[in-house]
């Protein structure tokens, strides 16, 4: 299956998925690191989109 | 109805034309009624002959107006009054049909005011010359408009326009036919036919009428500041929604950043205790083991302290020895054996005499 393409949607999507989980302590510690690797990527793919959208507007202004 | 006939001569006329301007013409015409001063002049060659001397126009501009009200009410009893300004102005008024005559006081200025319009907006202006006053006004403006209506499509609004004029020859542009053309025309139609005060048919049945051409320049002009205006504003309402939207999105991305790691570090504590409280399970687990095995150790010692031979001897008991050996069964020895025995405080040897079974 083609892996689907990242969107700033989808990944904040991911986040609070994986907020959820944690939240609810459905996460056990194996999986733990996993999800905290992925927390880290998609949270820099977020913060790097709004810094692009940011720099845009800041053109425009 | 009798019927008589009117001279005005040449000297007369002049006279007239200077006290009464424009008007005058605009009152002789075809089918206007008028109310003349005259002189009764007999001639025996010519007969009896009326010399007009005057004329009241103020009674011809009543027809006029009787005339403008019928028409008025009925275009309004046709629902005519609005419907050309109920048409939809482009976002930007930029193709100009211009309906006017090439002499006409105005035009020039409407022209100039356009061009020269502080923004530097461009405009394309096409003139389609009409008469702007007298008999030919009517036809002509109909025949350009009818020429704009196959055009349509190159056009965004049509203008009439003429400089001032008096009352009366704005009669002119009371007409029903005429009217009629201008409310069901495709296209939005402004006026700016150079009166103050009362308003044609053809101003009351246009999208929009104005004083004086100017008047629709500036309009034309402003209309497009107002467009380019709006356009600015939406501009930076985007810009400021869109900024909200990413500063809305950036908080709730840095709660994420915030409370994750929170929520991670909660999870990794949880799997802690857990193991804290097995290894300590296990650890009493054990302990409790040992202490068990200890226990049996102790009495099981306690057992075997009870059963060495100086614990026996010292309740009174003894043992006897054959080279030794404990003797356990009277088998083990025989007559005449030496046998050591030991009690609490000390040995002693004794023989053997007798065995009893």
């Amino acid at each position: 299956m083609a892996k689907k393409k990242m969107t700033f949607e989808s990944a904040m999507e991911e986040l609070q998925a994986i907020y959820d989980e944690l939240e609810q302590g459905a996460v056990g510690l194996d999986e733990l690191e996993k999800k905290m690797k992925r927390v880290k990527v998609l949270s820099d793919y977020c913060s790097r989109k709004l810094r692009d959208i940011e720099t845009v507007l800041d053109g425009e202004a | 109805m009798a019927r008589m006939g009117a001279v005005l001569w040449a000297g007369e006329h002049a006279r007239l034309r200077k006290k009464h301007k424009d008007s005058l013409e605009t009152v002789l015409m075809e089918s206007n009624q008028v109310r003349l001063l005259v002189n009764v002049d007999f001639h025996e060659r010519f007969g009896l002959k009326l010399m007009i001397k005057d004329i009241d126009l103020s009674y011809t501009i009543g027809q006029f107006a009787e005339r403008r009200l019928q028409i008025i009410k009925k275009l309004e009893s046709e629902d005519l009054l609005e419907v050309n300004g109920s048409l939809d102005l482009p976002v930007a008024l930029q193709r100009i049909a211009i309906i006017s005559s090439e002499t006409a006081a105005g035009l020039a200025d409407f022209r100039a005011h356009i061009e020269e319009n502080e923004y530097g907006y461009d405009y394309r202006m096409h003139l389609f010359p009409a008469a702007m006053q007298g008999a030919q006004l009517v036809p002509e403006i109909m025949t350009q408009l009818s020429i704009i209506k196959k055009r349509k499509s190159e056009f965004d609004v049509v203008v009439i326009i003429r400089g001032g004029g008096s009352k009366i020859d704005l009669s002119d542009f009371d007409h029903y036919e005429l009217g009629k053309m201008i409310a069901t025309f495709p296209l939005p139609v402004f006026t700016g036919i150079g009166h103050e005060i009362d308003e044609s048919v053809v101003d009351m049945v246009s999208a929009k009428s104005f004083k004086t051409p100017t008047a629709v320049a500036d309009y034309l002009v402003r209309h497009n500041l107002e467009t380019e205006q709006q356009i600015l504003m939406l501009e930076s309402e985007s810009l400021q929604l869109a900024q909200k939207i990413v500063r809305d999105r950036r908080q709730e991305l840095e709660n994420y950043q915030r409370f994750l790691p929170i929520l991670a570090a909660t999870t990794l504590e949880r799997a802690s205790n857990a193991l804290q409280q097995i290894l300590f399970s296990v650890k009493m687990l054990f302990a409790q083991a040992i202490n068990h095995k200890e226990r049996e150790l102790a009495h099981l010692m306690a057992l075997i302290q009870t059963a060495k031979p100086e614990n026996i001897l010292k309740k009174g008991y003894s043992i006897t020895y054959k080279n030794g050996h404990p003797i356990k069964t009277s088998g083990e020895i025989k007559v005449g054996d030496v046998v050591e025995t030991h009690v609490q405080t000390g040995i002693f040897e004794s023989q053997v005499s007798k065995i009893k079974k």
